[in-house]
C-alpha cells in the first residue's frame, strides 16, 4: 500500500495500517524528538504523544499537506509543549552527556583518526548547542536539517511566513555559531588561514 | 563588521540553497571582499554537516508501545446511543426538570441561574447518575443547534442562562459535562490542577498551591476539536460519561489564536472567564478548552 492508501485506510480506524505509518516514521518522529528534547527518556514520551494526536486526529486530516509535514509538526509542538510543562514545573532542560543517542557513530567515507575525532566532537557539540536555541528556534532548524523540509514547505507546516521561517532559521544558525565558537569548536574544523579574525 | 550582520540571513539561506538569483549575486559579491564573513559561511556549512551526521537509533519498541495505547483507546470509546434511547432520555430530561422546579420553588430561569452560577461544585441536583446522564446527551445535541442559530459567543453560562431561559436547560447541562471532564482531568494528573473550580479547588489548595479556577471555552462544534488537534500538542482527557466529551489545557496565547479563528469562521461558543485570578497569584496562563461531541457529528 502507498502512504496516501494507508492514510485513508486508517482514518477509517483501520489500526493496521496506522501501524504501517507509525513504523515508517518512528525513527524520523523520534529522532526529532530527541533533538527537540534533548534526551532519550523525553524524545520517546514526545513520540508517542505526536503518534496518538495523529491517531487522534487523522480523521480531521485533509491531506492537503503531506502525512509527513502533519506528524512532524505533531512532533515538534508536541516537544515544545512538553518543554514548557517542564519549565512550568522547575525542572531545567538536560541535555545529558552521557546520552548515548547523541553520538552515534554514521558510516563515513573512512576519514583519518583525527579527522574522525574532530568531526565527532562537533557532531556532539551540534547536539548540544540546540539546547543553547529557545525551542521555537530549535524547532525551525531541526525541521530543516533533520528532516530536510525546505522554508516553503516549514512554512506550511507550521502556519508560518516565509520570512519568518527564514529569520527563525538564519537566527538559530547565528546563536549555534556563537556557541561553538564560545565552547572552541571550530577552531580545528576550518583550514588556518580562516581562522584568524578580522579587527 | 556591523553591517555584515545583514548578510548573515543570505548566507544562512545560502546554505540552505534557498537564495534566488539576485540574493546569490548580492552575497557571493559581499564574500569577495569579507573575509569575516567567508568565515561565517565555512562555519555554518560546518554545522550543515555536522547536522548530516546526527542520528539515533529508536530506543524500545515505540510502534508497540503507540499501538497498544491506540488499542486501549478504540475499545474505551463508548458506542453511541440508539435513537430510541435518546427520546427517553429527552423525555427523562424534562420530568426531571420539571421535578427540580417543583422541589425547589421560584421560576426555572432563576434556579437554573443559580445552579450555572461559577461554583460548579455547588450545583446539586437530585438526580441519580442515570439520569443526568440522560440529560447531558440530548442537551448536548440542543445545544449544538441552538448554539448555531444563535451563535453564542463570549457569555458566561449564567449570561446565557439569564438571557435566554429556553436555553437555560442546555446551560446547566453543558456545566455538568464540563464538571464531569474537570473530575476526570483531576484524576489524571496533578499538573491539571490550574483547571479545577470550586470545593474542588480547595481539596487541590492543600496539596499544590497556586491552583487556581480556569477559564473555559466551550463548543460542540467539531472545528473546534479539529484546530485543537491540529494546533495543540498537549493529549487532552476525555469524559467518563457517555457525552464523549474532550477537554484540554491551552495557553493563553493559544487561546487568543483559537478565539481569532472561531470568531473569523463564525464558530459559535461559550466562554466562562473564570473571574479575576486570586490577589497574590500570576496571571492565569492556561485556558480550559471543552469540546462539547454531539450525536450530530458524521
Amino acid at each position: 500500500m502507498t502512504e496516501r492508501e494507508l492514510v485513508r485506510s486508517a482514518q477509517k480506524g483501520d489500526d493496521g495500517a496506522f501501524e504501517a505509518l507509525v513504523r515508517s516514521y518512528e525513527k524520523r518522529v523520534y529522532h526529532l524528538a530527541l533533538r527537540m528534547c534533548g534526551n532519550a527518556e523525553d524524545a520517546y514520551e514526545v513520540a508517542q504523544e505526536a503518534f496518538l494526536s495523529a491517531w487522534r486526529g487523522l480523521r480531521f486530516f485533509r491531506g492537503e499537506s503531506s502525512f509527513s509535514t502533519w506528524i512532524y509538526r505533531l512532533t515538534s509542538n508536541a516537544a515544545i509543549d512538553f518543554i514548557r510543562r517542564r519549565r512550568r514545573q522547575g525542572g531545567g532542560e538536560s541535555v545529558s552527556l552521557d546520552d548515548e543517542d547523541i553520538f552515534l557513530e554514521v558510516a563515513d567515507p573512512a576519514p583519518s583518526p583525527h579527522q574522525q575525532a574532530e568531526r565527532l566532537e562537533l557532531r556532539e557539540a551540534v547536539a548540544q548547542g540546540l539546547a543553547a536555541l529557545s525551542p521555537e528556534h530549535r524547532q525551525v532548524l531541526l525541521l530543516r536539517e533533520l528532516q530536510g523540509m525546505s522554508y516553503e514547505e516549514i512554512a506550511a507546516c507550521l502556519d508560518l511566513d516565509l520570512g519568518t521561517v527564514k529569520s527563525r532559521i538564519a537566527r538559530g544558525r547565528e546563536k549555534l555559531r556563537k556557541y561553538l565558537l564560545a565552547s572552541g569548536n571550530f577552531s580545528s574544523y576550518l583550514p588556518s588561514n580562516l581562522t584568524e579574525k578580522e579587527g | 563588521m556591523e553591517h555584515c550582520e545583514k548578510y548573515a540571513p543570505l548566507i544562512s539561506a545560502a546554505v540552505d540553497g534557498e537564495l534566488c538569483p539576485a540574493e546569490r549575486r548580492e552575497l557571493m559579491d559581499h564574500l569577495a571582499q569579507c573575509p569575516a564573513c567567508r568565515e561565517i559561511y565555512g562555519e555554518m556549512m560546518a554545522m550543515h554537516e555536522a547536522f548530516s551526521q546526527l542520528d539515533a537509533e529508536v530506543p524500545g519498541d515505540l510502534t508497540g508501545d503507540v499501538m497498544a495505547k491506540v488499542r486501549t483507546q478504540k475499545q474505551v470509546r463508548k458506542p453511541r446511543h440508539a435513537w430510541w434511547q435518546i427520546a427517553a432520555a429527552a423525555a427523562c430530561c424534562a420530568l426531571v426538570f420539571l421535578g427540580y422546579q417543583h422541589l425547589q420553588g421560584g421560576s426555572p430561569a432563576d434556579q437554573v441561574a443559580e445552579a450555572t452560577s461559577g461554583k460548579a461544585a455547588s450545583y446539586a441536583v437530585p438526580m441519580d447518575e442515570n439520569a443526568s446522564q440522560a440529560v447531558s446527551e440530548p442537551s448536548a445535541a440542543a445545544s449544538a443547534q441552538s448554539g448555531t442559530d444563535s451563535a453564542v459567543v463570549s457569555e458566561s453560562t449564567e449570561e446565557a442562562a439569564a438571557r435566554d431561559p429556553e436555553n437555560s436547560t442546555t446551560a446547566a447541562a453543558d456545566q455538568e459535562i464540563m464538571e464531569n471532564v474537570l473530575t476526570y482531568f483531576r484524576s489524571c494528573a496533578p499538573r491539571v490542577s490550574a483547571t479545577m473550580t470550586g470545593e474542588a479547588a480547595d481539596e487541590a489548595q492543600e496539596e499544590e498551591t497556586g491552583a487556581v479556577p480556569c477559564p473555559t471555552l466551550s463548543s460542540s462544534a467539531p472545528e473546534l476539536e479539529m484546530w485543537v488537534i491540529e494546533n495543540i500538542p498537549a493529549e487532552g482527557y476525555s469524559s467518563d460519561d457517555a457525552t464523549g466529551a474532550r477537554a484540554w489545557l491551552i495557553t493563553a496565547e493559544e487561546y487568543e489564536t483559537l478565539r481569532d479563528y472561531l470568531d473569523q469562521e463564525g464558530i459559535p461558543y461559550t466562554f466562562d472567564d473564570a473571574g479575576d485570578p486570586a490577589e497574590g497569584q500570576e496571571t492565569r496562563e492556561m485556558v480550559c478548552v471543552v469540546y462539547l461531541e454531539t450525536e450530530a457529528e458524521s
